[in-house]
């Protein structure tokens, strides 16, 4: 290394001097250069992105409501950019996704029916399947009249899980504090089973009202948030009994709020679907964790095409 | 594979033992003479590593190792040899060896001419770069290391690291290091044989390595010698001045961010030195003059002595002590984390991390002047701390890790022509991370909780051999057999070594080599990039030890007229087991994080050019490398090889000083890098969500990692003046025509639709630091 050095002992008196110097044009410098530094530093202009935007492509959700019957709504995907011309979830825009010229067929065994188109809703089909069977499968075909996309899916008729037992109860930790845990239980069917588990305020408007509830301003999530305080997947993989009992702590309930539990018994795909949605739906998620692209079972298109019938109950007020 | 622990003991001796008897067999040489010693720099009487002896008019020589020993056994009995080093004076000498088998060389740095000091070309020197078995290896000097400029003025070897071919950053700023298409994770960077887990203060801004301290540092990225393996990507060796033993001085520098003190010296006569550093961040100061507050700075500490034992014994100790510090206040939280003690205190938020190092070394020559060893005892600690406090909720994460380990390596020099070397190593490992502590009603969320103690040990034994076969080829082979025993099982891998070098006449050679590595630890962090949080864990049932195989090739050709050389290598390289996240996996505090890791395979290959100069008025280097690096995962991507995150296809950097009179030198770094990948959301479709009370926006993202990112190129200048009073002035500007060298990506949310920019963290920023050098 280049070193360049002066006798400090041989001159110290004038060393001395040209320290005191140093430090003075030094203390300057620095407060100069910080300045400098916080003045001139980071204004930058940013560099763009080029992303191609998806493809738009049919959309399969599936509802089953009481005795068997099966709603199914078609829509189309869009950009998530702002190049694109969305800029608000709009009632337009959101017609304009959905689809009211498809067709809508389900076959089950040796029969295929036609899904009806519903209450003039757009992108809204349905029929009564009241002699499908447990297990059994279900094929389904959208096509999209207009662009000529056929998507299919297929999923298995799950039977329902009813709970058999549901309450609320308090528990005190270790530092005092009283949290209300919900308690629950239910028979676990032969096979490796996956469900998933609601907890909802009540009172509420019925789910379907709030779903379809017509809002001008903000169709879509006009309904209210905090309907549902707690969601849960459970797999009996961690259950070696034929009964799943279990408790979940739920910490902004009190044990005299009146709640609705609901269980559904669902295909294991859709759990992977929901789990997905678990892990990108909170703000930390969104931030810290890696990107995930939802599982599908729509070939060609996106969505999930399940056939799952939830049971609830009502857990009243202490 | 899974052995019993005792059996993989005696297979390693014994293995060990085979090796060194076929190794000894072919070395009956009629070499009658040997000739040891040491080499040192004659102003500081501080040793020198990879300095060339030569018996002139023969080709026949070997370099100092790195501890500055030499030993050269010849027919004799009376040789011409030469001595040489590039930036000092060689020196020659007729010796005599009936007389004298140890003769210590002391070079003086070569002047050219009355206040001009120049490093002359050394035609010897770029020979020993294409006489060597070795490749993909680049050393740097801490001239060349303080010369280069960086932001704020803070010399920083791992920025300066990043500027050679195969070595690729991450975002503007960061510490981060891709070698050769590898994770961040596998590179192992050791202060002293010591590991450092962490090598950046200020979440990775500035490097550790408080350069006045540094001796020297040599990254390796391929064509690893048996020594060498923990890491499957790099090893960066960093060794620390060891004091001058001939006078007493002071060095440092004051600079807008960082002021720095070493003093250096000898304390016993010919026997002891020893070396103190110390460097600081003041910000937080200055700040404060101006009446705000920001309470973070980082130190570090150096230190080492330096002692001759006997003619033949050496004792280094070093230690290296370092912190970042926010701290609003810091934490009254006893160390006991399972006490009852709680958070008292005034706590609001803080976080407190750094490194801690201690390597013991002892140097021994043994009788006959042929075999040299080095022993050395280490321990690591890196931890860290951070806690907050909001109302009535308290809380302290904290994190650590410990190694106390033992290195033993053994150099024999049967002759010039033939070096057997072999050791062994052991580093137990004591990993404690998501200790987790809270009080209040934070507790219901986040329960406190002890942290998993794990430990885990790594053993190695190691033997090799670099033999000339003829004038032109040499071979340099060596097998390491790995071991590690984590949760009670074994895990045992041999590593076999290769590189060979064809000599093409006086000034070039052809290079290939083969390396198998084999990495024991992993580390997991809760985001996509780098952090000092970031947790290190052993191997375990479920994430298993991660190898790689490197094949590389190459040309090397010295021009000494030119004081110049070029190596042009392409390597490919293919890495198993290596771990990535699962889509959406949250590793926050996540103690079965196991559950949420996914091990794929990873494959990388390119072409690397490096035209450097190192010696003359004009130095610096060219460096250009041609990659492609990808990730295969079952349950990633559906399946389908992506692009790594730091995929970068083209970097290129040019690095030039140019003393541009007696006292002014001047010197400029321009980088070019390809843009990295990222995976963007381009979709997106609403779907009533399972509860039936909403409708979710559901995102469709690009296949990962499918978008490029654009390129980023930088000019960093500096000017550096030399005063009457021996000082320098650093005077230079970062980022000098302003352009953004992407940091992060931004994401412009207006609630439905994203636009997507990449921000550049620092633009224009000036900089001055005076450095001085006292004798005192």
């Amino acid at each position: 290394m280049t070193r360049w050095g002066f006798d400090i002992v041989s001159k110290s008196r004038s060393a001395t001097g040209t320290y005191l110097r140093v430090t003075r044009f030094l203390a300057l410098a620095i407060s100069l250069m910080v300045l400098c530094f916080l003045a001139f530093g980071c204004d930058l202009v940013d560099l763009p992105i080029e992303v191609e935007p998806a493809p738009s492509r049919l959309v399969v959700s599936s509802v089953m409501g009481p005795e068997q019957s099966l709603l199914i709504t078609v829509s189309r995907s869009f950009s998530a950019l702002s190049a694109t011309d969305v800029d608000s979830l709009s009632s337009d825009f959101i017609n304009r996704l959905l689809i009211d010229n498809a067709g809508v067929f389900l076959r089950y065994g040796e029969t295929t029916d036609t899904l009806a188109h519903l209450f003039d809703i757009p992108g809204l089909y349905g029929g009564f399947f009241s002699e499908l069977e447990p297990y059994q499968l279900l094929d389904l075909t959208v096509h999209d009249s207009l662009t000529g996309e056929i998507v299919t899916a297929t999923t298995e008729l799950l039977p329902p899980v009813a709970l058999e037992a549901v309450s609320l109860s308090e528990e005190i930790d270790a530092q005092g504090d009283t949290t209300t845990v919900l308690v629950y239980r239910f028979a676990d069917p032969p096979g490796e089973n996956f469900y998933a588990l609601h907890a909802y305020n009540l009172p509420a408007s019925s789910v379907l009202d709030s779903l379809f509830i017509d809002d001008e301003e903000n169709p879509v999530f006009a309904n209210d948030e905090d309907l549902v305080f707690y969601e849960t997947l459970i797999t009996d993989q961690a259950f070696t009994d034929a009964v799943i009992a279990d408790t979940v702590r739920l910490p902004f309930v009190s044990v005299n709020d009146t709640i609705a539990v609901s269980l559904a018994h669902i295909s294991e795909g859709y759990f992977r679907f929901l789990d997905a949605r678990r892990r990108t739906g909170g703000l930390v998620s969104s931030l810290a964790n890696e990107p995930v692209n939802h599982p599908t079972n729509v070939i060609g298109g996106l969505g999930f095409f399940t056939a799952h019938q939830p049971r609830a109950v009502v857990v009243e007020k202490r | 594979m899974k052995m019993n622990g005792i059996v993989i003991l005696e297979r390693l001796k014994n293995a060990l033992a085979l090796i060194l008897v076929l190794m000894a067999a072919p070395s009956t040489v009629a070499a009658q003479y040997t000739l040891s010693g040491y080499i040192y720099d004659s102003l500081d009487r501080e040793a020198l590593p990879g300095a060339t002896v030569q018996v002139e008019g023969t080709g026949r020589g070997t370099t100092s190792n790195a501890y500055g020993f030499y030993s050269l056994t010849v027919a004799g009995p009376v040789i011409p040899l030469r001595i040489s080093f590039v930036g000092f004076a060689p020196i020659r000498r007729q010796v005599d060896l009936r007389e004298t088998d140890r003769i210590d060389f002391f070079l003086e740095v070569e002047v050219l001419e009355a206040e001009d000091v120049v490093v002359t070309a050394d035609r010897y020197e770029l020979q020993e770069e294409v006489l060597s078995t070795r490749m993909g290896v680049v050393a740097l000097k801490p001239s060349e290391l303080s010369a280069i400029p960086t932001i704020g003025g803070e010399a920083d070897l791992i920025k300066v690291a990043r500027l050679l071919p195969g070595v690729t950053a991450g975002g503007e700023g960061g510490t981060g290091m891709f070698v050769r298409g590898g994770s961040i994770d596998q590179n192992l960077v050791v202060l002293d044989e010591a590991p450092v887990y962490n090598i950046g203060h200020l979440f990775g801004f500035f490097s550790v390595f408080n350069t006045d301290a540094v001796k020297d540092v040599e990254v390796i990225k391929g064509g690893f010698p048996a020594r060498h393996g923990g890491r499957l990507s790099s090893i960066v060796d960093v060794r620390m001045d060891e004091g001058s033993a001939e006078r007493l001085k002071a060095e440092g520098g004051v600079g807008i961010l960082t002021s720095r003190l070493t003093v250096d010296g000898p304390l016993i006569d010919d026997r002891m030195s020893f070396m103190v550093a110390a460097r600081r961040t003041y910000i937080d100061k200055v700040f404060g003059l101006f009446g705000a507050e920001l309470p973070y700075y980082f130190y570090d500490l150096n230190g080492k002595l330096n002692y001759r034992l006997t003619k033949n014994d050496r004792l280094y100790l070093s230690t290296y002590f370092g912190n970042d510090v926010l701290a609003l206040n810091e934490p009254s939280v006893s160390d006991s984390t399972t006490s009852d003690d709680g958070l008292a205190g005034d706590l609001d938020f803080g976080f407190k991390l750094g490194n801690f190092t201690t390597t013991l070394r002892w140097n021994h020559l043994y009788p006959g002047n042929r075999l040299f060893s080095n022993v050395t005892l280490h321990q690591t600690r890196f931890k860290y701390d951070i806690w907050g406090r909001f109302l009535d909720n308290e809380l302290l994460i904290r994190s650590r890790v410990r190694d106390v380990g033992i290195k033993g390596d053994w150099e024999y020099y049967l002759t010039p022509e033939n070096t057997l070397y072999f050791g062994g190593q052991a580093i137990f490992h004591t990993f404690r991370p998501n200790v987790l502590r809270t009080t209040g009603e934070i507790n219901d969320v986040l329960a406190s909780r002890p942290g998993e103690r794990l430990g885990a040990s790594e053993w190695a034994v190691y033997a090799g051999q670099n033999l000339a076969l003829g004038s032109a080829l040499r071979v340099n082979y060596g097998l390491r057999l790995t071991a590690t025993n984590s949760a009670g099982a074994w895990y045992v891998a041999p590593e076999p070594r290769l590189a060979l070098r064809l000599r093409l006449g006086a000034n070039a050679s052809l290079k290939a080599s083969y390396s198998r590595m084999r990495q024991y630890l992993h580390r997991v962090s809760s985001s996509s990039v780098a952090l000092p949080t970031d947790l290190w864990y052993p191997v375990t049932d479920k994430v298993k030890p991660q190898n790689s195989h490197q094949v590389a090739a190459g040309f090397t050709r010295a021009f000494p007229w030119l004081g110049a050389s070029l190596s042009v290598e392409g390597y490919y390289k293919t890495i198993d087991r290596i771990i990535e996240y699962r889509e959406g996996a949250n590793l926050l505090l996540n103690d079965t994080f196991e559950e949420e890791l996914l091990s794929g395979s990873g494959r990388s290959r390119g072409v690397e050019v490096l035209l450097r100069r190192r010696t003359g008025r004009w130095t610096g280097w060219l460096g250009y490398a041609l990659s492609k690096t990808d990730r295969h995962f079952d349950g990633l991507n559906g399946g389908r090889r992506f692009p790594a995150k730091y995929d970068r296809r083209h970097t290129l950097s040019l690095v030039s000083m140019v003393e541009l009179t007696p006292r002014v030198t001047f010197s400029a770094v321009w980088t070019y890098m390809s843009g990295a990948w990222f995976t963007a959301q381009n979709g997106q479709f609403l779907m009533p969500n399972a509860s039936l009370t909403t409708v979710d926006l559901v995102p469709v993202y690009t296949d990962r990692n499918a978008v490029s990112l654009a390129p980023s190129h930088r000019l960093d200048i500096s000017f550096i003046i030399r005063d009457v009073l021996g000082g320098e002035w650093h005077i230079g500007a970062y980022n000098f025509y302003n352009r953004a060298s992407p940091f992060r990506v931004a994401i412009d949310h207006n609630g439905v639709a994203y636009q997507y920019v990449q921000q550049g963290l620092f633009g224009f920023i000036p900089s001055i630091t005076y450095n001085f050098d006292l004798n005192l």
